[in-house]
């Protein structure tokens, strides 16, 4: 037992080429900079964050709040901070800036959730932690005492276990009922695409569905391990490709493919990484015999054992649908923050009703004059935001003078391809719960069963 | 890098390579196997020649259908205008309604050049400002191309003039001896013509091969921004607008002067009637049959791959008991909401279903979006 874990130990802390680190670092910051100027160009800084006039909250999380104007500036920062991690220049200022800055813009409206972006953000709180900038960075060419050769071993697997993690539940939250016996919700999205050449025409046949719905399960269980397995990480790596490309041509799903694709090359040998290194001036990649030592510094010790924790949350997290009773993809309490990417087909509307309880006078609200119509379609399948428009519906009408507003809703969800069926239950003001209700009290019963994980 | 890869590894790319695609169609294969799988239709729906029928069938004979009414109204007010008397009025009053029956048949395509021009806030925004209007005659100022001037043009203004300037037919037909009025009204009328024969124009010439060759079906294909619409017109202009505003489901008390012709019993029932027509004739024109190429054509092909049937059934019930409830209520639904507006508020709750049917269950039967904002997902 003890030999086990001081080789485990030793493994970790084993000093090895320290190339893949400074790819990956280069490559996640400019392609971070490309999503932010990306993300700029189509627009989406204004109608996402400013145009709004409300922002669907993370409970906790309150007190972040888009800048109107100056939200442009925290893109401004964001994208310089990446630019600053792929150059490798002040390195832990800028990955740091770049964490909370891209964070923040997350937090802002909930409405704009990607699995995606919860990725990103996990990364750059992990590279906060790791010493991406020995090589083939501004520091390192500034600072010639303190660029190295080699980090420890421990540094470089964290980013294949995130990354593993991410495939790995990806593909358990696939072995579900609606996944693999109905082929959904692949067989709505995938006739959409029937006008593309070649594979087109192949979209609309049954089998194609449930074969990419039995394949991408498999593919996502098990890529984190073909990756690994240096024998059959050559063609685990044309699969990413194959799998990325094919997601990119059939769904709306922005850089990801890319970002995925990329990322995934830091499974592969040091020397790989020596090679790519070695197509820039040679000057740039500083080499050098020194290690990098983990000495027991206060601050290492604290970083080591918070990643220790950050992994353990993690595992955990994905699972945390368990304690909730009741369809998770009804309620949707543990779906977020999961990894249960392109699971569903949802859809939902939603009309709110305002009551005087004084007089006993109602009125249905349009909500297109608070909600644009992004908002308003994330609004109508998910629980938790339903309950916060409600509540910004009360303080709206009692700074009208309204008396006493109680806020129903009349809302109908459609999974899967299965009809419409009411959703909140119309009965209860939810102007009068708490953010935190746990929704599935005050949701309709779900008259189907979705059998798996 | 590329060369690299090959250099070390090009075998065994290939026969990894080879085995994936062996397990995808493997598993593929055995998957369907075990499934009773309704027939499958070999025939590819073709979305091409449905925007093309949209454009044919519905759009450019709704366009010279409401362009020749407007003619006929240009007609009567002339003579309205030339000589005006009781006689006069009551052929001016008759187009009017004609032209605005014609009208109900294209409100709902606010697409390309209807959406360019905002066509449908100029031609039918209600209630009409009447002070502004009067105001307008009066000061011989008024530039109908002005969005300012969106609320004192159009059908709410013709209702206006013809039925609300006094209360006998002479006195308000003796209200055009005043040039101001005249001018006014022929002003209206010109307007009207150049926005149809301008939207007329854009489908008959140059729009619509770029319509129909934008055959996909993302954010910013035709299907997607048609349907879209098509389900906005419902939702917004012929649920809320024409029933539910009024009805005061939207405010504390209802507001029968915002129906959309509320001076002088105007047919607003008649109104009503013909652009639920219009909606139930876009989704399904012959009832069940699916030769033409429509909505409810395109639900019964995607019925092949998945069960779109009791979508397609509800939708269709739905239309018929909003009709049903419509059909009960007064000619006039100012009078309506005035005298019994619980009818008024029964059809609102059928309409309503009907928006949860199209925008939920056909949207995503369809797998079209109900969004304007072309986002990621993931």
């Amino acid at each position: 037992m003890l030999t086990a874990i001081s080789n485990i130990s030793s493994s970790l802390n084993k000093n090895v080429n320290s190339a893949p680190l400074a790819v990956f670092r280069v490559l996640f910051g400019l392609m971070m900079l490309a999503s932010i100027v990306r993300f700029w160009l189509n627009g989406w800084i204004e109608q996402l964050y400013i145009q709004p006039s409300f922002h669907f909250k993370y409970l906790g999380f309150e007190w972040v709040t888009a800048l109107g104007p100056f939200t442009y500036v925290l893109f401004v920062v964001c994208g310089l901070s990446a630019l600053m991690v792929a150059l490798g220049f002040k390195y832990s200022l800028a990955i740091i800036t770049f964490f909370l800055s891209f964070t923040y813009i997350e937090l802002i409206d909930k409405t704009t959730y990607l699995n995606h972006y919860y990725f990103i953000s996990l990364v750059a709180f992990l590279l906060i932690w790791l010493p991406a900038n020995k090589r083939f960075s501004i520091d390192a060419y500034l600072n010639p005492e303190k660029a190295f050769k080699t980090v420890p071993n421990w540094t470089i697997l964290s980013i294949k276990v995130l990354l593993g993690i991410v495939y790995f539940y990806a593909g358990l939250a696939k072995l579900n009922s609606d996944w693999l016996l109905n082929a959904m919700p692949l067989k709505i999205w995938l006739p959409a695409n029937s006008d593309l050449p070649i594979i087109g025409p192949l979209l609309n046949e049954t089998w194609v569905h449930y074969g990419m719905s039995w394949a991408g399960a498999l593919y996502d269980l098990t890529i984190p391990f073909l990756l690994f397995w240096k024998r059959t990480r050559i063609w685990a790596f044309a699969a990413v490709v194959f799998f990325h490309v094919l997601t990119r041509a059939l769904f709306p799903i922005g850089m990801f493919p890319f970002i995925m694709i990329l990322s995934t090359l830091i499974f592969f040998s040091a020397n790989f990484h020596e090679k790519l290194l070695g197509f820039w001036p040679k000057r740039w990649s500083i080499y050098t015999e020194k290690n990098l030592v983990y000495k027991t510094s206060l601050i290492r010790q604290v970083g080591m054992g918070l990643l220790a924790f950050f992994f353990f949350v993690q595992f955990l997290l994905p699972f945390r649908f368990v304690t909730q009773k009741g369809e998770l993809f009804w309620h949707e309490q543990g779906f977020r923050f999961s990894w249960r990417v392109m699971l569903m087909e949802k859809a939902g509307y939603a009309e709110f009703k305002v009551k005087d309880a004084e007089s006993g006078q109602m009125e249905r609200v349009n909500a297109d004059q608070f909600l644009t119509a992004f908002q308003q379609k994330q609004m109508a399948t998910q629980a938790d935001f339903i309950i916060q428009f409600a509540h910004f519906l009360k303080d709206e009408y009692l700074k009208k003078g309204m008396q006493k507003p109680e806020v129903y809703v009349d809302s109908y969800v459609a999974i899967n391809g299965r009809t419409s069926q009411p959703y909140v239950r119309s009965d209860i003001n939810l102007a009068a719960l708490p953010t935190s209700t746990n929704k599935s009290e005050i949701l309709n019963p779900f008259n189907h069963e979705i059998k798996g994980l | 890098m590329l060369k690299y890869l090959f250099k070390i590894q090009a075998g065994r790319l290939f026969t990894g390579l080879a085995f994936a695609v062996l397990t995808v169609c493997l598993v593929g294969t055995l998957s369907s196997c075990g499934t009773d799988e309704p027939k499958e239709q070999e025939d590819e729906f073709d979305r091409k020649a449905m925007l093309q029928t949209w454009v044919n069938d519905y759009m450019i004979p709704g366009y010279e259908n409401w362009q020749t009414s407007i003619i006929s109204l240009k007609a009567a007010v002339a003579a309205l205008v030339s000589d005006p008397d009781a006689g006069s009025l009551a052929n001016t009053r008759s187009a009017y309604v004609q032209s605005a029956l014609a009208w109900q048949k294209v409100s709902m395509f606010q697409i390309e050049k209807a959406n360019e021009l905002r066509l449908r806030e100029f031609v039918n925004t209600y209630p009409c400002d009447t002070n502004a209007l009067i105001k307008a005659i009066v000061g011989n100022s008024y530039n109908f191309s002005k969005v300012s001037t969106i609320v004192i043009q159009g059908y709410p203004a013709f209702n206006y003039l013809l039925y609300g300037l006094a209360n006998s037919g002479t006195e308000i037909a003796q209200t055009f001896e005043k040039d101001g009025y005249a001018n006014f009204i022929q002003a209206l009328v010109n307007r009207l013509e150049s926005l149809a024969s301008e939207t007329l124009a854009f489908w008959k010439e140059s729009g619509a091969n770029d319509f129909i060759n934008n055959n996909g079906l993302g954010a910013n294909s035709s299907t997607a921004i048609v349907v879209n619409e098509y389900v906005k017109y419902f939702e917004k202009y012929v649920r809320a607008g024409k029933v539910g505003i009024p009805a005061g489901v939207y405010s504390a008390n209802p507001l029968p002067q915002n129906v959309e012709a509320p001076y002088g019993m105007a047919p607003t029932k008649e109104f009503l009637l013909a652009s639920l027509k219009a909606c139930k004739g876009f989704y399904d024109k012959n009832e069940s049959d699916f030769t033409d190429l429509n909505l409810a054509a395109y639900l019964n092909y995607l019925n092949s791959i998945r069960n779109t049937e009791v979508i397609h059934a509800s939708i269709m019930a739905q239309f018929n008991s909003i009709e049903d409830k419509a059909n009960a209520l007064d000619i006039s639904l100012y009078n309506q909401v005035v005298s019994n507006n619980t009818k008024m508020l029964e059809l609102y709750d059928e309409m309503q279903k009907l928006v949860v049917l199209l925008k939920v269950d056909m949207m995503q039967a369809l797998n079209i979006n109900v969004n304007y904002v072309d986002a990621d997902g993931d």
